[in-house]
């Protein structure tokens, strides 16, 4: 590193053109660089093997349930009020968001038409959908049946309703239809229909209790657009706002997995900002303390800058990009990186020398950023694609930060320094100290470590993901408020009949549905939609038709239409309201699915069946509580063909894998580490001196997290790199200066006065994390600090009293 | 001289032969109050159904039907809005797609309400029939080929010689139809 120094020291254009260059192609590389905000790339791959489908191009995953209720519930706002605020709030979100097209279609207002007209589609396509014996059907065509069914139809058509319905009527006079509608609506829905309180008013849907108007809202994007969905979410706040004050009595809530993406990426800049902005002037204001000079400042951010940008530029030239949420997360490594830069400007301030501060810093700096290095090179490794880029941002920034340290910096030191000797003197004031003669804070820490140690088997790993992320206040209302007016208090979850063509797939689904027949009996559902009689399949199709075609022979046909002739002659109905029954027993409509009709728009269809890549899935809901949600979800994720609809519920053991690497991956990192390390001191005892206080505050960490009740999860669990790193970097530096002499060497002094700035930098910047409000920024806090903490005070007793051991054993021998 | 004096008197008495020449159908007055009495007949089901009530058309898009009988039922339409109230319950029905049926429907009431026969008859692609019988002019308007639920037939009927409109009878394509008598 000197004969470079010296190299460029005589060619300074040299150095000038190089350290220009690298800067323009690094901030060229890295401004290209696209940050992503899917959330599930915290997933590791979607674990259904089988099927291989990608939740984030899923529609019905991405809806936006919005609700209009009263603010007051005693309150006098009618039921039309709901409606029309439901309406503005809706109407406003696409109009606004008309540009960018964000919005692909909404569902609010249940056009009246469309319902006649799918009573009409099912009425004329009858056949497909029943199953029939021979003797129910003699039953339901006898003469006086049909006379009871055209005097239900007299009083029937009498109602508003009825006189809607009369071309339906006209192709069931044997009642075919209203025996086969409570087979396929369950009851209790269909008393929430025909109840005065909730179900179809005024064209709008009402939960049961008629409190809540509620619609949907497709986004154009996926979830995984995290971006657009923060975006979309300012965008509803406003609106929200301008029908609050419209409509004073009424409130929209909103909630889906669009608005808790949004929610999640909005919190966390918010937090990253907060954080990062109170950290770096926390580092500041302690930087403008003790080193004064400005030009040290500028140093240290040019340094800083140029490992982060170099960072991003390889990773753009990598893989094009990489997620914010690690570039948040990464915000921690600056902190590593940060104390090479403050020893290489410490060391100079001491001793006024570039060469004697190459000489002696070049080592412990290099050796320090290469066991760092492979401390995070081990989460290149694991399957969360979110923990590889934070990885690989990781060491990239300790590279950069530490050449540019090490080749550029020199140059650039002022030649006449004025130390701030009293920042200085204290730091120096507190170094001096000899801790570790201390007895009582020496057997005080080994007490910590031992009994944390003791513990640290019993720490627990969080593998549900949903604990990770975060949900705002208005969102948990919103959810609160859905589950009480729409669920009642139970859990809807969400199924598929998944398969590579629409047929197979709807082929499975009553098979799979036989299982909620028995999870009904044994009472761990409410009555699940059977989506299979709305979407028989095309075979199930073609089987009842024959089964129609067979019942139905020509002179069937003649009797009963003649049974219907006599009816209408007893009820005094012209028996040609029923031709399209007669042409229906005869030429039954050939067989189609309901999806590929036009009678439903897509806003509905894609309720029940979505394709996505060389999939197809048939939706299909279920009502359960919440003590049996995981039971009934075993049950029917066992079922082949039948899919979660969760993404989370397949990725819990995935992350107990990925924690099971973790494991692998502590120990190759740990093992890499002593390589490095014995190769360097070629020494087994100072090897294992050098090592101990990042392994026992790893232990440390673990025990304090099982005492203090924090759970480890996939985020804080790279706090395990960073302990590992900063615990090999002080321990490498404090042994360095051990190895030059006794412990008040000039070495020991500039180290420690480096060691203890940067850690205290850094534990107040971790500190500060436990103030994000973002439970996976926060969840990171805790077990930094400790660590942090634990790593400098065994660096400080634990080492040097393990060092005059060895000295002694040695010198013993020696004699 | 004499031949003019001759034309003259043959367009005159063409004019008396003819009345229906010069007596153009006309709506409803704006802002008139007229007594009505709706009577909707399911012939197939052997149903008649009466109402009675209050019209008042004011143009362009302006008509409010109020029933006395039953008391509290009405249609009211206005700019954009088509609302009906029956059996207690108020449907806003969806006009904001000129193409939807329910548009349709209104825009066919306000016209042949409003005397704007032509205009009915392009929008529902029904072809004109003009006819007369005794002291009424029939105006039918015909669509070819109906959906069972979308209007098949529109008969107007004017009293002759002032054109006033008496009646107007709506028929679907399933056969029900529904009278409008102009008291």
């Amino acid at each position: 590193m000197k004969r470079l120094f010296y190299f460029f020291r005589q060619h300074k254009p040299i150095l000038l053109a190089v350290i220009g260059f690298c800067v323009v192609v690094v901030a060229w590389f890295s401004a290209q660089c696209e940050f992503g905000e899917n959330i599930f790339q915290l997933l590791p791959e979607t674990g259904n093997e089988e099927y291989r489908v990608t939740f984030t191009n899923l529609k019905l995953k991405d809806k936006i349930f919005v609700q209009a209720v009263k603010t007051d519930s005693n309150s006098n706002v009618s039921q039309d009020q709901l409606a029309e605020a439901l309406d503005m709030f809706i109407d406003s979100v696409v109009n606004v968001t008309d540009e960018r097209q964000s919005v692909e279609h909404t569902l609010s207002y249940i056009d009246p038409l469309m319902l006649i007209n799918i009573a009409d589609y099912a009425a004329s396509h009858l056949p497909a959908y029943m199953d029939f014996t021979p003797k129910q059907m003699d039953s339901l065509c006898s003469v006086g049946h049909i006379c009871n069914q055209l005097n239900l139809y007299q009083e029937f058509l009498d109602t508003e309703l009825g006189q809607n319905f009369y071309d339906i009527v006209a192709y069931d006079p044997c009642g075919l239809v209203y025996d086969k509608l409570s087979a396929i609506i369950p009851s209790d829905e269909i008393d929430s229909k025909t109840t005065n309180k909730g179900g179809l008013i005024n064209n709008h849907l009402y939960t049961a209790d008629g409190d809540v108007c509620f619609g949907f809202i497709t986004p154009s994007f996926g979830t995984d657009n995290s971006r657009e969905s923060s975006r979309l979410n300012r965008t509803m706040d406003k609106i929200r706002n301008q029908v609050r004050e419209q409509y004073p009595g009424v409130d929209i809530l909103y909630h889906g997995t669009t608005v808790l993406s949004g929610g999640n990426s909005q919190r966390m800049h918010t937090d990253i900002y907060v954080t990062v902005s109170v950290a770096m002037l926390i580092i500041l204001v302690l930087l403008s303390l003790c080193l004064k000079r400005p030009s040290y400042i500028v140093l240290t951010v040019c340094a800083l800058g140029f490992g982060v940008l170099m960072a991003l530029a390889v990773l753009f030239a990598w893989q094009g990009g990489m997620s914010v949420m690690s570039l948040g997360i990464g915000a921690i490594v600056l902190g590593v990186a940060f104390s090479y830069v403050l020893h290489i400007l410490i060391h100079y301030i001491y001793t006024g020398s570039v060469d004697l501060t190459l000489e002696e810093q070049t080592k412990p700096v290099l050796l320090g950023s290469l066991t760092t290095i492979g401390a995070f090179a081990g989460l290149l490794f694991t399957q969360s694609q979110l923990l590889k880029d934070f990885g690989f941002f990781a060491l990239l920034v300790i590279i950069g930060t530490t050449l540019f340290s090490l080749i550029v910096i020199p140059h650039f030191l002022p030649r006449k320094y004025a130390p701030n000797k009293k920042a200085f003197q204290l730091l120096e004031k507190a170094n001096a100290y000899h801790i570790e003669r201390n007895k009582s804070i020496c057997t005080l820490t080994l007490i910590w470590v031992i009994v944390c140690i003791c513990f640290s088997g019993r720490y627990t790993f969080d593998s549900d993901l949903t604990h990770i992320g975060y949900t705002s206040a208005d969102c948990q209302r919103a959810q609160d408020s859905w589950a009480e007016h729409m669920n009642q208090g139970y859990n809807k979850l969400y199924f598929a009949s998944v398969a590579p063509s629409v047929e197979e797939a709807l082929e499975q689904l009553p098979a799979i549905e036989s299982s909620l027949d028995s999870l009904n009996a044994q009472g761990l559902i409410i009555n699940g939609l059977h989506t299979s009689m709305l979407l028989p399949s095309l075979q199930k199709q073609k089987e009842r038709l024959a089964m129609w075609s067979n019942y139905f022979t020509p002179s069937k046909q003649i009797e009963v239409w003649h049974n219907i002739q006599k009816a209408c002659a007893q009820t005094g109905i012209e028996a040609d309201m029923f031709l399209p029954f007669r042409e229906m027993m005869e030429h039954p409509a050939e067989p189609e699915l309901l999806t590929d009709s036009s009678v439903l728009p897509p806003e509905i269809t894609e309720n029940l069946m979505e394709q996505t890549g060389d999939h197809v899935l048939v939706y299909f809901p279920v009502k359960t509580s919440y003590e049996n949600s995981h039971k009934v979800t075993d049950c029917l994720a066992s079922k082949k063909g039948c899919m979660v609809m969760d993404p989370y519920y397949y990725t819990t053991g995935l992350v107990e894998l990925i924690h099971d690497d973790f494991n692998l991956i502590m120990w190759i990192s740990s093992i890499f580490v002593f390589l490095l390390l014995f190769v360097t001191y070629r020494n087994l005892w100072l090897t294992i001196i050098a090592l101990c206080p990042m392994v026992l505050s790893w232990y440390t960490v673990l025990g304090a997290m099982a005492i203090f009740g924090q759970s480890f999860n996939l985020v804080n669990i790279i706090v395990s790199s960073f302990v590992f790193g900063i615990g090999v970097d002080y321990s490498i530096f404090i042994l360095e200066g051990l190895l030059r002499g006794n412990e008040d060497n000039a070495t020991m002094v500039y180290n420690k006065t480096a060691i203890t700035l940067s850690a205290t930098i850094l534990v107040i910047c971790m500190f500060i994390l436990g103030f994000a409000k973002h439970p996976a920024i926060q969840s990171i806090s805790f077990a930094s600090v400790v660590g942090m903490v634990t790593t400098i005070l065994l660096s400080y007793t634990l080492e040097p009293n393990l060092f005059k051991l060895y000295q002694y054993i040695k010198t013993k021998k020696n004699k | 001289m004499k031949r003019i004096t001759t034309i003259v008197i043959t367009l005159l008495a063409l004019l008396v032969a003819y009345p229906p020449l010069y007596a153009q159908q006309s709506g409803l007055k704006s802002g008139k109050e007229y007594p009505f009495i709706e009577t909707r007949v399911m012939p197939k089901m052997k149903k008649t159904t009466e109402r009675k009530g209050i019209m008042v058309f004011e143009a362009p898009e302006t008509l409010r039907m109020d029933y006395s009988q039953p008391a509290g039922e009405y249609t009211h339409i206005s700019a954009g809005k088509f609302d009906v109230c029956k059996g207690g319950k108020v449907q806003h029905l969806p006009v904001k797609d000129p193409k939807h049926p329910m548009s349709i429907y209104r825009a066919t009431l306000l016209y042949c309400l409003g005397g704007e026969v032509e205009k009915a008859a392009k929008m529902n692609h029904a072809s004109i029939d003009y006819s007369t019988s005794g002291k009424t002019k029939i105006c039918t308007l015909s669509v070819e080929k109906a959906a069972p639920r979308d209007i098949a037939k529109l008969q107007l009927t004017y009293i002759l010689p002032s054109g006033q409109l008496k009646s107007m009878t709506i028929t679907e394509g399933n056969g029900n139809y529904t009278t409008y008598t102009i008291q």
